[in-house]
């Protein structure tokens, strides 16, 4: 182990430039390396990153993963501010953080405008209907039909997942501002009919709403994302240090045990051996 | 003098050339991916009444521009300059490139594949002197290919003594299975479902003699060394086409049978 730490450690030392360049020249890979502290901007998301309203101490797997990337790279990790995933790319453009730390699913925009680490982590989507609703029961396919509605957010990853996957459905566009739990209401007032969600996050919607929906049965899942870490748009030295470190963990294991602590629901990428 | 100065003024005024642009650059400006293609069927073909390309590859790259919110065009190259165009920007990438050729690695990257296509040899349906795959490399064998594709690339590494018949990289692939049909040439190296169409049309005049594949490429996007923003651009598309279903249906629509194309594995797994 101590032979994969030091080699990892080896590569970003051997990508670290050999004089210095002027401060409006300096890469974030630069300016990382030559401060030994990598800044995190970072979205609030359980059980991937929560914050304790009481203490603001963070948790979650994010954390985990990246205090683990911090040891391969021999960096601290500094979690500096809170950012959303709509505007996150703008924090990183002008060097107020040097990554956005927390797992995002790519979007047009986040695919074209940041620069995106190897995935490192998958999540799978449950389809979800009210409890009542037995139309789609062991055909996912029904729903790909002009009379059903999918609750989205506009600009949002859910509008190009629907779209795409159902592109006979209608969408039902909620306002930026919208959270899961307005998807969740739309689906039980019946201004929607099916939505799509991960087990961890039906969990806490159902708390609040118990039995109201349920997870169509004897279907496959309904999407499967790769998630990623984000860098600045152009920076490649530094998401190539990233993702030899992500590769390490991925490939020893790593990785998957820290999964395994929040849900037994992730799904990790695969080993290259 | 003044002529000079207004024109040194102009030309410091004038914004960068659209030469200087880089084709990440112009794809975000215009909204539009200018892929380039060999029109190969069943992967691509043009509708001679439209005009317009068409093809049973074509509905996963519409879904990887649609993924990231742009328009594609597809424009049709070929063998010996599709490298160049794209250094010349006529187009900003290469759809269905290869299956990818190693020869041509040093000058373009190759997005992660969707598919991968194994490959065998052809040879007319009579002929009885191939017991082994030992038996393609003499030197009174003659394979057919046209340069810059894998078949060229395959033959000379696997099999250096046969001959080469070189044909024009303007000559449709068909031309050269008639070309062994013909006797003008003895095998050539191809994938499945381009040796499945052509026999559709000219039934039992040409088998495969090898039923072991001869090496298995795959198939992707690529784009010219410098364009990195592209290239991760484009790889996370295809890696998000792939998760969400793309890959497996355009695959299914080009291969029924499942077997002649192979899928990517799946990258994950569940956690134990």
């Amino acid at each position: 182990m101590r032979h994969l730490l030091c080699l990892s450690c080896a590569a970003f030392a051997l990508m670290m430039p050999s004089a210095p360049a002027r401060a409006d020249d300096v890469s974030v890979h630069e300016r990382v390396t030559a401060s030994g502290t990598l800044r995190c901007a970072y979205g609030i998301s359980p059980p991937n990153l929560i914050k304790d309203p009481n203490t603001g101490k963070l948790s979650g797997l994010d954390i985990d993963v990246w205090e683990e990337i911090g040891k391969e790279l021999g960096l601290k990790i500094e979690w500096a501010e809170e950012a959303g995933w709509g505007n996150f790319i703008e924090g990183l453009k002008t060097g107020r953080y040097d990554a956005f730390c927390s797992m995002l699913w790519p979007d047009p925009g986040r695919s074209k405008f940041a620069t995106l680490t190897i995935p490192v982590m998958y999540s799978s989507l449950q389809t979800y209907v009210r409890a009542d609703d037995h139309r789609f029961d062991g055909n996912l396919e029904k729903i790909n039909s002009g009379d059903v509605v999918i609750p989205a957010i506009e600009g949002d990853v859910s509008v190009t997942m629907a779209q795409n996957r159902f592109p006979q459905a209608k969408l039902l566009l909620l306002p930026q501002t919208a959270t899961l739990s307005e998807m969740f209401i739309s689906v039980t007032t019946k201004k929607a009919d099916v939505m799509f969600l991960d087990h961890a996050m039906f969990e806490a919607l159902d708390k609040e709403n118990k039995g109201a929906l349920r997870e169509l049965e004897k279907v496959p899942d309904s999407f499967v994302f790769a998630s990623y870490y984000a860098v600045k748009s152009g920076e490649f030295a530094l998401r190539d240090s990233l993702n030899i470190a992500l590769r390490t963990l991925i490939d020893n294991g790593r990785i998957e045990t820290l999964a395994h602590k929040y849900s037994p629901n992730y799904k990790a990428p695969k080993k290259n051996f | 003098m003044r002529f000079l100065l207004a024109a040194l003024l102009l030309i410091a005024a004038t914004p960068a050339s659209a030469a200087d642009e880089s084709a990440y650059e112009r794809v975000i400006r215009t909204g539009v991916l200018k892929c380039g293609v060999f029109v190969w069927p069943p992967y691509f073909e043009m509708d001679q009444n439209t005009q317009q390309m068409q093809g049973k590859a074509k509905p996963f790259y519409d879904a990887v521009a649609d993924l990231l919110d742009l328009k594609i065009e597809y424009v049709e190259l070929n063998f010996a300059t599709y490298v160049e165009d794209m250094k010349r920007s006529r187009v900003d990438a290469f759809c269905n490139d290869g299956p990818y050729t190693i020869s041509l690695a040093k000058q373009v990257n190759y997005v992660q594949p969707w598919f991968y296509a194994p490959v065998f040899a052809y040879g007319r349906a009579d002929e009885t002197r191939i017991k082994t795959s030992d038996d393609f490399n003499a030197a009174e064998f003659r394979f057919v290919g046209m340069d810059g594709d894998l078949s060229v690339d395959l033959k000379n590494r696997l099999f250096p003594k046969a001959q080469l018949v070189s044909v024009s990289t303007m000559t449709d692939y068909s031309q050269m299975l008639l070309d062994i049909v013909g006797n003008r040439a003895d095998a050539m190296i191809l994938d499945v479902p381009s040796f499945d169409k052509f026999n559709a049309n000219n039934p039992n005049k040409i088998k495969a003699l090898s039923s072991i594949p001869l090496a298995v490429y795959p198939v992707g996007l690529s784009v010219i060394k410098s364009e990195q923003e592209l290239w991760q651009t484009l790889n996370t598309a295809t890696e998000m086409a792939i998760n969400m279903g793309f890959a497996e249906k355009t695959l299914h629509d080009i291969d029924p049978t499942g077997k002649a194309l192979y899928p990517v594995e799946k990258p994950y797994k569940a956690i134990k």
